[in-house]
Order: C-alpha cells, then sequence, then structure tokens
C-alpha cells in the first residue's frame, strides 16, 4: 500500500511539472516531444451488489485513473511512446504503477494511397472500438465501457501484448481502412484466474501466454459510417502449485473472439453498436467440471448519443451479457451439482439500462454523471462480493471528474 | 474540381512543402495519420481550437469530418501511443506566422487572410484566378 501512495505521488508530481512547462524541452534526441496525461477520479454508489469498491454501502470512491505519455519522434520515420498508469479500481487494480504501453514505431511505407509499418514493444490490443483507449476517461463512451464485451473484471486479459504490431491506413477515394495486427505475450493475473477457474487457486495462470488480436475498421466519408472486425485468439496455461491438496492439473484454457462493430455518425447523432461472441475451451484439467465446460459466451450493445451543443452530450444505452448462449437464464449452470457450490442463475447474464450524460466544462476538465439499471450480476466479481450475497435487479450510480490534457 | 477547393477556408503550407495533396490526403494528415510528406519530410500539422468557426468550417466543408469525430481521433492517438496530437495555435493571425515559420508545417486560414509568405494549393489558386476574370 504504502508503494502505491509513494507511486501516485510520483505520477502526480509529474503531471503538476508537466504543467508548469519546465520539465521537458525540446532535445535534439527526440523532436517534438509531446507530453499528454490525465486524472480521473469516479463515485459508485450501488443500492445492491458491490462494483469498484464497497459500492453499496455509502458509495466508493475507490475509481482513480492516473496516467501520463511521452511521445516523439527519434528518425524522420521513427516515433517512440510510453504511457505510464496508476489504476484504482476496487478489488480488480490497486494503483501500482504499471507501463501502460511503451513502443517504438517504424513508418516503413507512407506513399500517396496508404501508410504502414510495424511497432515494437507493449502495445494495447485493437479490440473493439474502445479497448486501446479505454483507460482515458476522455476516450471512452460512458464511466465505464459496457462491461458485457469490455469487462473491467477481467481487463488485464486482453488489455495489451508484449510483441509486435502490424498497422496499414489505407485511403480510398470516399473511405479509409484501417488493419492492426498485434502479437505477443498477455499479462494474467489473479483476476483472470477468479473469473476462468472460478477461485483463486495456487499456482497461477502463466503471464507468458500469447495474444494474437487483429481488427479492421472501415471508414466511410471522415467517419459518418464505421464497420469494424476484431479477431482475437488467446491460450492461458495454467500452472498448478504442486503443494495443493488436490491438483488442478497443467490445463489451459483457449478463448476464440470476434467482434463486430458498428457506428453512424451525425453532427448531433451517434449511434454505436457491438457485437461479441467468444468461445471458450478448457482442456487438460483434472477435474471434469471444469474441463467439460466448453462454452461460448455473448455480448452486445447499442448506445445512442445525442449532442445538444458542442461541450454536452446525452447517451441511452442498452447492454446485454451472456456468459452462456446456451444457458442464458443460467438455470443449468446454478443446478450443477456442488462441489464447489454454483453460482446462483442471475450470475450468468446481464442486462443493463444505462442513462449518462457528460459535461465539458472546458478543454481540459469533463464531468460524467450516469445512472444503470440493472438485471443480473454477470460482470460483477465474485472477488468484491461472494456470489452468495449477490441480488439479481440493482442499481447504480456513477459520477466522474476527469482533468486531461 | 474537388469540393474542398471552393471553401472559403485554404489550406496553406510553409514554402519547403512543394508537394500537392489530394483531399484524401488532407483528411489522412488532418486526422494525424500521416505524419511525412513524401519527400520524408516531418508533416507539421496546427489546427485552430475545436470551438473557432473556421475551424469548424474547415473539419465540416474541407475535410468533410465533424469537429467531434476529429477530436476523437486525435484523443484516440494520443492516449493508445499511436500518434501525436496537432499543435493548437489561438488565432488565424499566429497561425499564419506559425505556418510561415516551420518547415513542413501545414494549416488553414480564411481565405481573405492569406498572403505570399506561405503557399496554398494550385486548385486555390486557379479557384482565386477564375473569380477575379
Amino acid at each position: 500500500m504504502q508503494t502505491t501512495n509513494r507511486d501516485r505521488v510520483t505520477l502526480l508530481l509529474l503531471l503538476v511539472l508537466s504543467q508548469s512547462n519546465i520539465a521537458f524541452a525540446e532535445s535534439s534526441l527526440i523532436r517534438n516531444l509531446q507530453y499528454h496525461g490525465f486524472l480521473t477520479q469516479g463515485f459508485t454508489y450501488t443500492t445492491d451488489n458491490n462494483f469498484f469498491g464497497e459500492s453499496s454501502d455509502n458509495g466508493s470512491f475507490e475509481f482513480t485513473e492516473i496516467g501520463f505519455n511521452l511521445s516523439g519522434r527519434i528518425l524522420d520515420n521513427t516515433y517512440a511512446s510510453a504511457q505510464v498508469i496508476s489504476r484504482t479500481a476496487g478489488e480488480f487494480d490497486d494503483g501500482d504503477l504499471k507501463l501502460d504501453y511503451g513502443m517504438i514505431d517504424f513508418n516503413l511505407v507512407n506513399s500517396e494511397h496508404w501508410i504502414g509499418g510495424l511497432r515494437l514493444g507493449r502495445i494495447k490490443n485493437p479490440y473493439g472500438f474502445y479497448n486501446d483507449s479505454r483507460d482515458a476517461a476522455v476516450s471512452r463512451n460512458g464511466i465505464f465501457l459496457p462491461q458485457s464485451i469490455y469487462f473491467d473484471k477481467v481487463r488485464d486479459l486482453i488489455h495489451h501484448s508484449d510483441g509486435f504490431m502490424l498497422y496499414a491506413d489505407v485511403n480510398l477515394d470516399n473511405a479509409d481502412l484501417y488493419f492492426q495486427s498485434a502479437y505477443g505475450r498477455s499479462d494474467m493475473g489473479v483476476n483472470v484466474e477468479n473469473v476462468f477457474l472460478a477461485d483463486d487457486f495456487p499456482g497461477e495462470m502463466e503471464d507468458d501466454d500469447p495474444i494474437s488480436a487483429t481488427r479492421l475498421i472501415y471508414e466511410y466519408e471522415g467517419g459518418l459510417f464505421r464497420l469494424g472486425y476484431t479477431k482475437v485468439y488467446l491460450n492461458m496455461a495454467y500452472d498448478p502449485a504442486a503443494a495443493f491438496p488436490f491438483d488442478l492439473g497443467p490445463g489451459g484454457v483457449d478463448l476464440d473472439l470476434d467482434i463486430f462493430s458498428v457506428e453512424f455518425n451525425q453532427e448531433k447523432w451517434s449511434i454505436t453498436a457491438e457485437y461479441m461472441q467468444q468461445d471458450i475451451a478448457w482442456y487438460n484439467f483434472s477435474i471434469p467440471s471444469l474441463d467439460n465446460n466448453d462454452h461460448t459466451a455473448e455480448g452486445y450493445y447499442l448506445q445512442t448519443t445525442y449532442r445538444p451543443s458542442d461541450t454536452t452530450e446525452f447517451f441511452i444505452r442498452y447492454d446485454v451479457s451472456h456468459l452462456n448462449i446456451d444457458d442464458k437464464d443460467g438455470v443449468r449452470s446454478a443446478s450443477r451439482p456442488p462441489p464447489p457450490q454454483p453460482p446462483p442463475a442471475f450470475a450468468q447474464y446481464a442486462y443493463d439500462w444505462t442513462l449518462g450524460m457528460r459535461w465539458d466544462v472546458t478543454k481540459n476538465l469533463m464531468l460524467r454523471a450516469e445512472y444503470h439499471n440493472v438485471e443480473g450480476t454477470s460482470w460483477l466479481s465474485a472477488q468484491e462480493l461472494p456470489f452468495s450475497s449477490m441480488v439479481r435487479d440493482w442499481e447504480m450510480f456513477n459520477l466522474l471528474v476527469s482533468y486531461h490534457f | 474540381m474537388p469540393a474542398f477547393a471552393h471553401s472559403a477556408e485554404k489550406v496553406i503550407f510553409n514554402p519547403s512543402v512543394s508537394q500537392n495533396v489530394s483531399e484524401k490526403q488532407l483528411r489522412s494528415i488532418f486526422s494525424m495519420r500521416r505524419r511525412n510528406w513524401e519527400n520524408g519530410m516531418p508533416i507539421r500539422v496546427f489546427v485552430l481550437p475545436d470551438s473557432h468557426p473556421v475551424h469548424k468550417a474547415f473539419c465540416k466543408m474541407t475535410l468533410g469530418i465533424f469537429p467531434h469525430r476529429l477530436r476523437k481521433t486525435w484523443d484516440r492517438l494520443v492516449f493508445t501511443g499511436t500518434g501525436q496530437a496537432p499543435e493548437e495555435i489561438a488565432s488565424e493571425q499566429a497561425m499564419l506566422e506559425k505556418i510561415r515559420q516551420t518547415p513542413g508545417a501545414i494549416g488553414y486560414i480564411s481565405a481573405d487572410k492569406i498572403d505570399g509568405s506561405v503557399r496554398t494549393l494550385p486548385q486555390d489558386k486557379d479557384k482565386d484566378n477564375a473569380d477575379n476574370q
């Protein structure tokens, strides 16, 4: 905890220094040096259940995001960028300082019709419209991204790759095509084990498991119409602990994930929808209930955003999550014989109606407020509240303030 | 002739930039995705504030992008590490000065504020000549 506080203070100092314009002079090694950052604080109150802290008591302030990045040009066609973040998010994230991304970008093709190149390092994965910019509040489409697709409880799983990315931007006559394909190692953690193995067992999901994420976005007339397709493959290997009373076996989990994204933009209106399907396969575990559990999860949302002025935005969103499309009401899963005690049926799905607003008070200061009316708890985590204490129908109120530059 | 040649806002270049650009290249330059001129020189993009009427008109008429979309694109690039934000200039006078001084620079101002210190697109010149005849 002390390290975390020190991390936060370091990062805050960096933000303050950067604002005073003395810390970063233009150097000859890195030209066109730019720095940006954000400081975000959220408040969550839930009528029941817990999300981002013990939100059902008096509300929770355990949602803080501090980030700082630098970017610049090393050679005429070579760029470098890095961002560090401290993220506090209930039981999911403790505020430790992390390298969010850090990469070198070789711009290899720069022709009249297309631009292409290679990025090396830690790269935020292209996943749907939002994963790669998910940690800056100003780039999200709400206080939280739609949880059916952008699960905060397993955020680390698909967050970034340590490896490389190929990219190409093709300029067509009335449209642009954006292709990105990342391949590397994914970052696992306790959160992932909790979700995929239903508990934090001794032993761990290896943190060097391969992930590949490829996204193609077609943008017509500067974004009047946007179409996206994402494909992600991920393999997680479980390394069992020797001394555990029962051996889970050296198993693994394979994820195969597709996302279809579509967006219409007008000056005052935007309509966004995304659909995700995720095939999950378990293998080589010694517990049959784990090994025979292959299934397909899905998530989708539809959001309509209205901008009455340049500085205000209202939206309505309907977000649906099914952890198993062959057991949408969760009844089959809930009737599994213990042990372990199966989660209640309503933990297999979530239907979330959201009303939200955004107000850009100044160019750098953004306020958001949201109301959620939810049936089901599929994107809540047992780390924050045991399944036995969860309630099916619940509501959530959120406030968020974000300073960014 | 492309639509952007008719707008009241004109693209201006530092005289060091000798190439011409198509409408689709302009879109990719102001979206901060294209980062080098054809001769390899880095592109320096200057913009007016989001709320500036000339910026709004330039986005819609010349680029064919809503200002809110362009802002989202820049925010995404900046916070994914895959690009940089354009440099923001407070006024058209300051913009003209900055474009004149900065090698590789591109920006835009109202047509009536342009002087001989910066380069414009040849289509724009043709249009101006046609208007004068």
